[in-house]
């Protein structure tokens, strides 16, 4: 024993140079791998060629060979000077680390429910945004896309409606599906901010769904939070080079299948047939003139016809075939530079996103830029210090319609003798000469612009102290994020022919030329100061605590120029116009300041039994004095079973066994501003007075004396387990109950108020629901790695109490106490009726049924009689007497899936992401979709499967105009479940072996797609996502290559 | 240096944990862009500012932009009041929609709305509104703030008087529609015991009201000018509105048994106005003879910023159509209808068989009265002249309007004869620009312009609106004296006789024309009608000068107001009924005419167009509850029912007399 020591000690003092090779399970060497001597600060890093060189100072030197992705691998030196490694791939997901509030976590020793995301689902992805690239991927983190243009923000959401709020453009109350607190490296941000990121600049991802770990971040969480974690450079790393380039094609992934100009006519005509109408001659000839056209469109005289002194246009054009491009490209490129010494670590990124809109008339283009810096310094033994300098700028340059004229997507299915007969200019020869006319594309064409440019710096500086080493920390996060946005709008006047020779204009703001300039300024300053402690004593007993302060200032500023009268529509100088009073200018201005203290305990007891305390007192100037700071705090347990000895019979197979549970009530804060201040705002008084243009103050707001914060409870257990080390399996069961949601005043109050009843804390509404997580990887024996993982969730919730509507009015936007959100009133279809269920008597049909509202006519729907009166109708129309209409089924997606697979061999990797609903009502209430008219396009989809005199066996009623669109029932309504190929990539990597001698590290080629292709019962016509009129959604195809030196 | 980083980091700590504690400045943030309470009414240049506001409200004129709204006290149209307010009365006929809809008060099937918020929207709204009483309210409670900065009493009584100048019009425009209504002294919060008032009755409401319009007129500024600040003279003409309606409404409606009362509001309604006429600012508007011998018609037309120049008007509401116009002449010539206050409108026989003959004698009696008959609408001939300034003669104005050229002139040369289009069916507003049917063949003109800028505009057109004009001070005047029965000659002369004379009427060829206290024509059809429908008949010259106020004021919304206050609301149950579709206009209908130069859209008997027995037109054919062209009326519309809901939420305010109440 003495000798072995002497043996030893003479060891210690003989430095020796120990070398050798890293090697992957594959024996391809491993570049960059940490080569460091335990517990000193010596360490090196593997070349290409995978060798390094150490020297250590004795033999019980221990080497400590480490790669992310690998598992960290520890060798005592022994004798040795050569020692060759290979690492294995790190499969044990249960060392994953997760990021919490300031902090991390270990994966097993969470309380709260958590899902993480690695950054494989932004990198490389056939997508321009983190919203796109998240769609699917976390059990209930909703992803909305409202549309398909390419500055549209997604909705974020986690776990569905979170609460009731007034929509002051539509003037309506709205179920709100609100977005959760997102943090990106700490520093608040907004989903807006958060879209402009470039996805490849995502190292992770934490989402927190429940009260326990969110109650940290106090009365903005408690709609859930998304940490979201940047990429760094790492110490200890050779400087690396990355460059990726994709060109993608896009094309919308649905779009409306109009009838052409002959068809609209022969409907109008034939629907005046159906109905025992006469055609008039005025149809007739309109049809013959649409077959004169047909026969000989090149004829300019074919173009119209008179009808007196009016014109009749009879052209045929398909306006989406002209304004929709069939294939747009996308051009992403990305730099990064990363790195880092012994002391310095630092990471530099570049990214340019180019991408071509849809517009193929009036084009819209947008471009992004993002730089992102970090740097990572360790300036001392105890001090540490981050900076950050990210940058990002889009701009989107879009043709502009002034709103009068509606939205282009629902319009250009109506309007059909302007967008389908109308050419979009007259011909010089024509009586007005070359004009332009009333036809929806002209009104894209004519040169009315909206550019739009956002930018958004992020500086942030984050020192840390180191106290004592390994258990107290001190920490700062110290940031600035200064926001803008610019709107410049060119509005030429117009004037345009419609239905004479004469151009006319109908609207002041047409007739002159106009401009409108918007600058809206956001300034952020985030204080975080924090002490983190963690200990263990006695072995058993961990503790860890943090607590911290937290300061923030927003303001916000905005200020509007409309010009008016311009000289050049060009020039938007409030100078250069004919009569400069006429300009008017708004502004906007908000601030809003925050303080808080927070904290965090964690208790450990042998890794079994885990407890959390998180707890903020929050305050905000939202509130008034008296009631400006709460204190809201939550707890969580979680009991790891598998550590337990009576598990050990079953650790072959079941490595991880945790229940979970977590209570935390959290208070919200209001989106507005000041809430709780009566105000008096200043607008014109619409009324000249003496030759004066006259503002005015209104009267102030009434606010309730009785006003408190909105409270969300969120109860939820959790259930986590691996099996055979590859199949990890979680579950969330859950309740999140929201009281106090300030709401529409109650109509207690008789109108001699005078006001509007001012908002008061009534709401209640209840969510329940689940996620579930299965993940399986595994590697065989032939080298094919394989992975596969399914998440399904779902969240169902109900308005317990809602006292405005207290009579249970039913209707759109109106909600009543135990109404479940989502839910379909509609009739009980009896089924179609033909020519013989109908008595012909004089010119009109007789129903022997019920009796229902207006004239029936073979082909219409027929109604059951639910309440057994004779008459279908909608009784008093609520949910106590709601006629014969009864819940028919529920729009809300249930059991929404992601399914991910993967697969790798030989440097080919495929892995595909498809995503779902599983169960969903749709009623489609597009009137076009039911038909056209005179008016209206109408769908050549539904003219093919509807009713008709020769077709009495159709799926759909009869064809009708589009103001006849049938009402809310079971016959049509759409099963909307629907599985999606979101994303698919097939990956080459190009063998290191004959990268080595270019120099080049890592060299891949990607070929993938977004959206490929959908399994749904919902008509073709329709992005099963988007059931509206609006911007198409777009399916992408992708070619992408990626390099690193 | 351990011990160092500890003392600093604690410090850190300690002091962020300290200035969270503090309750500062810091986080005390107030609105920027608007004006807490409390800050505001504190200067003398707060008060008009504020005050600002209530002038559109109450002076409403045609309203602005396009989307309009139901305009007080009845709030049954949209759009301009002074346009609008005489359609659903015996003057007008007024389709809103493709099944020749009316309004539920017409066809007898008129409900008590549930709530008063809810039936905002519907067209039998109740105009319970009490928001523009509480700003009124909110200022009465607080100008007095000002007081410090405000260098003369005077200054913040005037201001106080324009206030109290509107409360008084808000609550006149209240007890036309409801009869009593509780009185409020406060602005309201959601805890006031006010919010349960019962109704104040109605003695004590007018006294109240009068009072406020006292203390304006002997505040306000006396400062001249329509379109400027509220004045003395427009107090003065509010206060005499008020006054001849609760007066005669007194005096007719015996059943309130407040007619000792009546004359007390006659004699102050008859003060005012002589304050007015005897004022000398003011007189009747005329157009030199060169430029037409129309001066009526083109009264209603002037444009823009011209409404303070002519002497007639003593409150108008003028619109520059940039930065605020209407499209009220628009739709006007459009007479197409949709839900949004655009009527397809046309004049009854009754309102133009109440016109006399140029000769001064009714229709009945005058030889110069042509009769109904042939295809040239010859019964708008030889009448007082202001008849074709109101319902066009095919051949005259619209009918031969060319938009369609630069500038738009009245020019049959350039667009040829258009006849009106006649159908009972009104389709919805599309837009063709041309005029629109008229289910009566009496197209009106009145109010209907020839300037191209307010044809073509939906939200920019120009026309002032003439709210108060100095003809219907006359009208009141002798109204009031008549009743009180101190009319003389020369009040005849000074009221009557000066609006005949503007219109055109020769009193050296016709003397008959001429009102005199010793020469009224008889009237037995008029007489028989007042006996029929209103229970009563008028004395000779009351019957003269409401005549010629019905026959003035046409279509400016005074006629359902009068109707109500002289208890003749079953006036509206007279047959309504249009143009004689006669032979000769059947064959001018008959699809064949259709060239420029004359132009008659196709009118088909028993499917456009319906008839009598004598010929006539029978409005509203098709709409439901409707039959022969009589519409219904029933007592309890007097006075406008309360919504449910309110009377459920108060209990101690009562129904309006006769309408369905909660249970008690």
């Amino acid at each position: 024993m003495l000798l072995l020591f002497t043996f030893m000690s003479i060891a210690c003092i003989k430095a020796q140079t120990i070398s050798g090779t890293v090697t992957d399970d594959k024996n391809e060497p491993l570049i960059g791998v940490s080569v460091a001597v335990k517990n000193t600060t010596k360490g090196t890093m593997t070349d290409v060629d995978g060798k390094y060189n150490i020297t250590v100072n004795d033999q019980n030197a221990v080497l400590v060979f480490s790669l992310v992705g690998y598992a960290k691998q520890e060798i005592q030196t022994g004798s040795k000077t050569v020692i060759n490694v290979q690492l294995a791939e790190d499969s044990k997901l249960l060392d994953e680390v997760v990021v919490v509030g300031f902090g991390t976590q270990k994966k097993v020793n969470l309380t709260g429910a958590v899902s993480a995301v690695g950054a494989e689902a932004f990198e490389n992805r056939p997508v321009t945004s983190v919203g796109q690239a998240l769609q699917g991927v976390v059990p209930n983190l909703n992803i909305t896309m409202g549309d398909g243009k390419p500055s549209t923000v997604p909705n974020f959401n986690i776990r569905g409606t979170t609460s009731i709020d007034y929509n002051s453009t539509d003037n309506r109350w709205e179920l709100k599906n609100g977005e959760p607190l997102i943090l990106v490296d700490g520093v608040e941000m907004s989903s807006t901010l958060v879209n402009q990121m470039n996805p490849n600049d995502i190292e992770g991802m934490s989402v927190i769904k429940d009260a326990s770990a969110s109650a940290i971040y106090g009365t903005k969480a408690s709609r859930g939070v998304v940490l979201i974690t940047t990429k760094s450079g790492k110490f200890n790393q050779k400087g690396k080079i990355s460059y990726s380039y994709d060109i993608s094609w896009d094309k919308p992934s649905a779009l409306p299948d109009i009838m052409n100009a002959y068809e609209i006519q022969r409907f109008v005509m034939q629907n005046s047939e159906w109905t025992l109408g006469t055609v008039s001659d005025l149809d007739k000839r309109k049809m013959e003139a649409i077959e004169k056209y047909m026969a000989d469109p090149n004829n300019p005289d074919n173009r119209y016809m008179m009808n007196g002194n009016s014109i009749v246009w009879v052209g045929d054009m398909n306006p989406y075939k002209l304004v929709v491009r069939d294939w747009t490209p996308t051009q992403k490129h990305n730099l990064s530079i990363s790195g880092g010494t012994e002391k310095v670590a630092y990471h530099l990124s570049l990214g340019y996103l180019s991408e071509d809109g849809m517009y193929k008339i009036g084009e819209d283009k947008y471009n992004r830029y993002n730089i992102a810096t970090r740097f990572n310094a360790k300036v001392t033994n105890w001090f540490n210090l981050e900076t950050k300098v990210n940058y990002n700028r889009y701009s989107y340059d879009e043709p502009y319609v002034p709103s009068y004229k509606g939205n282009i997507w629902s319009v250009l299915k109506q309007d059909a003798d302007k967008n389908i007969n109308m050419p979009i200019k007259t011909l010089a020869s024509d009586p007005s000469g070359e004009q332009w006319t009333d036809n929806y594309l002209a009104w894209l064409d004519y040169g009315n612009r909206t550019v739009t440019n956002r930018w958004t710096t992020a500086l942030s500086v984050s020192p840390e102290f180191i106290v004592i080493p390994n258990t107290l920390k001190l920490k700062a996060d110290l940031s600035y994020l200064p926001q803008g946005r610019t709107m410049r709008r060119k509005d030429p006047s117009h004037y345009y022919i419609t239905y004479t020779w004469s151009p006319v204009s109908e609207q002041q703001e047409y007739k002159e030329n106009r401009g409108r300039f918007e600058k809206d300024v956001t300034d952020n300053y985030q204080i975080n100061v924090y002490a983190d402690f963690n200990k263990t004593f006695k072995e058993k007993h961990t503790l860890s605590a943090i607590l911290g302060f937290n300061q923030e200032y927003v303001e916000y500023s905005q200020s509007v120029l409309n010009l008016r009268n311009l000289f050049s529509p060009d020039v938007l100088n409030p100078n250069a116009t004919e009569d400069p009073t006429l300009n008017t200018m708004e502004t906007s201005a908000q601030k809003r300041t925050g303080r808080a203290v927070f904290g965090r305990i964690n208790y450990n007891y042998a890794n079994k039994y885990l407890f959390e305390v998180n707890g903020r007192y929050d305050g905000s100037s939202r509130f008034t004095q008296d009631g400006r700071y709460f204190f809201f705090p939550s707890f969580s347990a979680g009991w790891r079973i598998s550590e337990e000895q009576f598990m050990d019979v079953s650790k072959e197979w079941l490595s991880n066994l945790k229940i979970r549970v977590s209570y935390g009530k959290l208070g919200s804060q209001p989106d507005s501003y000041y809430p709780y201040q009566p105000s008096m705002s200043s607008t014109s008084s619409n009324y000249w007075i003496s030759g004066n243009w006259s503002n005015t103050v209104n009267a102030p707001n009434l606010v309730s004396p009785y006003l408190t914060w909105e409270k969300t409870a969120t109860t939820n257990f959790g259930l986590d387990a691996t099996f055979l080390n590859r199949l990890n399996f979680s579950l969330d069961i859950f309740e999140r109950k929201v009281s106090d949601i300030l709401v529409e005043g109650s109509a207690a109050y008789p109108n001699l108020l005078g006001a509007t009843p001012p908002r008061e804390n009534s709401g209640v509404i209840r969510g329940r629901g689940w996620e579930l997580t299965l993940e399986w990887k595994d590697k065989l024996a032939n080298g094919l790695q394989y992975n596969a993982g399914l998440v399904l969730s779902d969240a169902v919730t109900k308005v317990l109490n809602y006292p405005s509507n207290a009579i249970k009015t039913l209707g759109d936007y109106m909600y009543y106490n135990g109404m479940t959100v989502g839910e379909i009133w509609g009739y009980e279809t009896g089924g179609i009726l033909q020519a013989e269920d109908l008595v012909l008597n004089g010119n009109q049909y007789v129903f022997y049924g019920p009796r229902h509202s207006g004239n029936l006519y073979p082909g219409d729907p027929w109604l059951k009689d639910l309440n057994g009166d004779g008459v279908i109708n909608t009784g008093s129309n609520t949910a106590d007497d709601p006629g014969d209409r009864k819940i028919i089924g529920n729009n809300t997606p249930r059991y929404k899936f992601g399914v991910t697979l993967g697969a790798s061999w030989k440097g080919f990797d495929l892995s595909m992401l498809l995503q779902g609903v599983v169960k969903r009502d749709l009623w489609i209430g597009s009137t076009t979709y039911w038909g056209g008219g005179t008016n209206n396009a109408g769908s050549k989809w539904m003219y093919e499967r509807s009713w008709k005199p020769d077709q009495t066996d159709a799926k759909f009623p009869r064809y009708r105009s589009a103001a006849g669109a049938p009402s809310v029932q079971t016959g049509w309504l759409v099963n909307g479940a629907y599985l999606r190929m979101k994303q698919a990539v097939l990956g080459y990597t190009v063998p290191a072996s004959l990268l080595k001698k270019l120099h080049v590290e890592k060299l891949r080629f990607t070929l993938s797609g977004y959206n490929l292709f959908e399994i749904t019962e919902v008509p073709s016509i329709f992005d099963p996502d988007q059931i509206s009129d609006s911007y198409p959604q777009k399916r992408t195809i992708a070619l992408g290559a990626q390099i690193t030196f | 240096m351990k011990k160092i980083i500890k003392y600093i980091a604690i410090g850190c700590v300690s002091i962020g944990f300290s200035l969270s504690s503090c309750n500062d400045g810091f986080m005390q943030q107030d609105p920027i862009q608007s004006l807490a309470e409390g800050v505001f009414l504190k200067n003398e240049g707060d008060l008009p500012l504020y005050l600002n506001q209530l002038y559109n409200v109450y002076a409403q004129g045609h309203q602005t932009g396009n989307a309009y709204s139901y305009s007080p006290p009845f709030f049954i149209t949209r759009g301009s009041q002074i346009i609008y307010g005489d359609i659903f009365t015996d003057n007008a006929i007024g389709f809103s929609n493709t099944s020749g809809d009316i309004v539920n008060r017409m066809q007898g099937t008129w409900q008590v709305p549930s709530s008063a918020t809810s039936s905002l929207d519907n067209a039998d709204n109740t105009g319970w509104r009490w928001n523009n009483l509480r700003t009124i309210n909110y200022f009465l409670n607080h100008y007095r703030e000002a007081e410090a900065s405000v260098s003369s009493p005077e200054l913040l009584n005037k201001y106080a008087a324009e206030a109290y100048f509107f409360k008084a019009w808000d609550y006149y425009q209240k007890i036309v529609a409801f009869g009593e209504v509780p009185w409020l002294e406060k602005d309201l919060n959601i805890d006031s015991p006010e919010l349960y008032s019962p109704r104040t009755p109605r003695a004590e409401l007018a006294d109240k009201i009068l009072e406020c319009l006292n203390y304006a007129v002997q505040h306000i500024s006396t400062e001249s000018g329509a379109t400027g600040r509220i004045n003395r003279d427009m107090a003065n003409f509010l206060k005499a509105r008020f006054c001849l309606f609760e007066g005669t409404f007194r005096k007719y409606h015996t059943e309130l048994n407040l007619q000792a009362t009546a004359n007390k509001f006659l004699e102050e309604c008859a003060a005012a106005c002589n304050e007015i006429i005897s004022s000398g600012k003011y007189q009747l508007y005329n157009v030199p003879s060169e430029v037409g011998n129309d001066p009526y018609w083109h009264l209603f037309k002037l444009n823009g910023m011209t409404g303070g120049d002519h002497k007639e008007a003593i409150l108008a509401r003028v619109y520059d159509g940039s930065k605020l116009g209407h499209g009220t002449s628009r739709y006007f010539n459009m007479n197409r209808g949709n839900a949004s206050g655009r009527y397809c409108k046309g004049a009854t026989k009754d309102l133009v068989d109440e016109y006399l003959c140029i000769d001064g004698l009714p229709v009945t009696s005058s030889p110069l009265f042509k009769g109904y008959d042939g295809d040239d609408w010859r019964e708008l001939d030889n009448r007082d002249p202001r008849l074709r300034q109101t319902v066009v003669k095919p051949g005259e104005y619209i009918t031969i309007f060319n938009r369609d050229e630069n500038g738009g002139v009245i020019n049959q040369a350039l667009q040829g004869l258009k006849y009106p289009e006649i159908t009972y069916n009104c389709p919805t507003a599309n837009q063709t620009p041309t005029g629109g049917p008229c289910a009566t063949g009496y197209m009106f003109v009145k109010h209907w312009t020839n300037e191209q800028i307010d044809n073509g505009s939906t939200t920019s057109g120009t026309q002032t609106a003439l709210i108060f004009r100095y003809a219907e001070a006359l009208l009141m005047y002798a109204e009031a004296k008549a009743e009180l029965g101190t009319i003389t000659n020369e009040d005849l002369d000074l009221t009557v006789n000066a609006l005949r004379l503007r219109a055109g009427f020769d009193f050296t060829k016709y003397p008959n024309s001429k009102l005199a206290l010793q020469n009224i024509p008889a009237d037995a059809r008029l007489d028989n009608l007042y006996q029929q429908y209103a229970g009563y008949v008028p004395g000779p010259i009351l019957r003269e000068i409401r005549r010629e106020r019905r026959i003035e004021m046409a279509m400016e919304g005074l006629r359902r107001e009068d109707l109500v206050r002289w208890k003749a609301g079953k006036f509206i149950e007279k047959p309504i009924r249009g143009m004689k579709f006669t032979a000769e206009k059947q064959k001018l209908y008959d699809g064949t005419n259709t060239s420029k130069a004359k132009n008659a859209p196709k009118a088909t008997l028993n499917s456009d167009v319906f008839v009598d027995s004598e010929g006539f037109i029978i409005g509203y054919p098709k709409s439901p509850n409707v039959t022969n062209g009589i519409v219904k009326w029933d007592d309890k519309y007097y006075y406008n029912p309360i919504p449910l809901q309110e009377l459920e939420l108060n209990k101690n305010l009562t129904q309006s007399p006769q309408w369905q109440d909660i249970k008690r």
